[in-house]
């Protein structure tokens, strides 16, 4: 009988990643400890809050969730990986994030960029109800929400004025 | 605490095998070799949860079901839709077939846990955790479970969900069957009502020979501590054809939420059952609910509490729906 081989491989930041690792192994550990892409929080570890949310080929994932062989063989973005023009730019959601107060002690934030990312991909001008579904599954204790629903609706319209000044408009911003 | 002495005098975690079975019944052979200390894994999200709060040990076998062939994806053919056992909840909550003919499902599906989680969440496994919040919402549907067991004749079957979560009461499930799927019959607006079911129920207060449109009216209604990765307090499904009159027929009911069992309220059907639905039935259907329900206490709500609410939100429910129905005429 066949088992899932310790050979892992994946895209990460545009970067192509090959190890040695159990395929049990939680993706949030490959990360923060294997790879040192620190940006991604370990908090419930349960799925609930959201804080270590990355990218798996464009979805939103729980990386506490996620395992090793789950993940393999795809392409994954990390709040390390989302910039702007530049790599020294931020992204229009890190502006955003930043202009509109959208945290206080920030620890929620990198997983709060990463699902507005997926959410102004799938849907760039949502509705409130829609940013509202989209975030869901990502606590913040401090702030209440408001500067985060700000933010979300000042990212979409910079995402969306980014994408119409530039020479690729319509494909999705890294 | 000398963090690094205590760490030494740990032992190593043993890392689980993680196995790639190429059919289930490859599947059902390994588990049958490690028994209690495997787990067949799907998409794992609640395993995850159950591995990090104590409630289950991380199996030194994890089978997976992903390397099995033919378990993803929703098919059609003219009477049924069949849904893989491994199609993730968000597949599920976007399909179109779903949503015209199981529109409880497809709601149940876009409304568990959060949008990243319904990512890698499977319909198999929120039905095999036998408390997932889609098995009221498939129970109100008859759905049936498609099993593959090399104990059983034939070894892949059909067996009722209903049938299926009485064995889980009793403690009678299989340990070793695989899920593979789960079909639903298929309904749509203008489904007429099976007419011979209703020789012996209550009388009708119109013909339904003289009514040739019968519309389907359904919801689900959950109330949770919290949005986002937590299970519900309460989730009740509900399920009826109904004529211009306002007769209803086939009334199908069920409750369930938290880590208690769902089940059909056949009481609360049996009320509504023939009838035009009348004002007065909010109170009384409510008050059935809490009496055939049967739930549980925990150190988050009492079981009256829930029963309380599991009445109250099928009753509103149900009110609500009707009006709806009656504003678009």
């Amino acid at each position: 009988m066949k088992a899932t081989s310790m050979q892992w491989q994946a895209v990460v930041n545009g970067k192509a990643q090959e190890m040695e690792i159990a395929p049990s192994r939680r993706l949030l550990d490959i990360l923060r400890d294997d790879l040192d892409l620190t940006g991604t929080k370990v908090s419930c570890e349960i799925g609930r809050c959201g804080a270590c949310m990355v990218l798996i080929d464009g979805q939103p994932m729980n990386s506490c969730l996620m395992m090793a062989y789950q993940c393999a063989d795809t392409e994954i973005t990390t709040i390390e990986g989302l910039h702007g023009e530049t790599e020294s730019e931020l992204h229009p959601i890190q502006e955003a994030f930043l202009e509109e107060g959208g945290f206080q002690c920030g620890y929620c934030t990198p997983g709060m960029i990463i699902s507005t990312k997926a959410l102004l991909d799938r849907t760039p001008q949502p509705a409130e109800q829609e940013i509202k579904e989209g975030l869901c599954g990502n606590l913040c204790r401090c702030t209440g929400y408001g500067g985060i629903m700000r933010a979300v609706e000042s990212a979409a319209d910079k995402c969306a004025h980014r994408s119409s000044l530039s020479p690729t408009a319509g494909l999705p911003m890294k | 605490m000398n963090r690094q002495s205590t760490a030494s005098s740990l032992p190593a975690p043993v890392l689980p095998h993680v196995w790639e079975p190429a059919s289930a019944q490859e599947a059902i052979t390994l588990k049958r070799q490690y028994g209690a200390d495997s787990a067949y894994v799907a998409g794992s999200t609640l395993l995850r949860t159950q591995w990090e709060g104590g409630l289950l040990t991380i199996p030194a076998h994890m089978i997976r079901l992903d390397t099995i062939e033919g378990l993803n994806g929703i098919m059609e053919d003219e009477q049924q839709i069949r849904i893989g056992a491994l199609t993730t909840l968000r597949e599920c909550g976007h399909d179109h077939r779903l949503r015209i003919h199981g529109n409880t499902c497809s709601t149940a599906c876009r409304h568990i846990a959060a949008p990243a989680v319904r990512n890698l969440g499977t319909i198999g496994g929120n039905i095999s955790s036998a408390v997932g919040d889609m098995i009221p919402a498939l129970l109100v549907h008859d759905a049936r479970l498609v099993w593959m067991d090399t104990e059983h004749h034939p070894s892949e079957y059909e067996q009722e969900l209903v049938d299926w979560l009485e064995q889980v009461r009793v403690g009678r499930r299989s340990l070793y069957a695989v899920l593979l799927g789960i079909v639903i019959d298929k309904s749509g607006p203008d489904t007429a009502p099976d007419l011979h079911n209703h020789q012996n129920s209550a009388p009708f207060h119109t013909s339904l020979s003289s009514e040739p449109s019968w519309r389907e009216i359904s919801f689900y209604r959950k109330v949770g501590r919290r949005e986002a990765f937590t299970p519900s307090l309460v989730t009740v499904a509900f399920r009826a054809l109904m004529n211009r009159e306002g007769v209803l027929v086939n009334v199908k009911a069920a409750a369930g939420g938290g880590a208690g069992l769902a089940m059909r309220l056949s009481r609360c059907e049996q009320l509504l059952e023939g009838k035009v639905y009348d004002p007065r039935y909010t109170a009384e259907l409510a008050a059935l609910v809490e009496k055939e329900w049967v739930s549980y206490s925990d150190p988050f709500a009492s079981e009256s509490y829930r029963r309380q609410t599991a009445g109250n939100l099928l009753a509103a429910g149900l009110w609500e729906t009707l009006h709806q129905e009656m504003e678009r005429g």
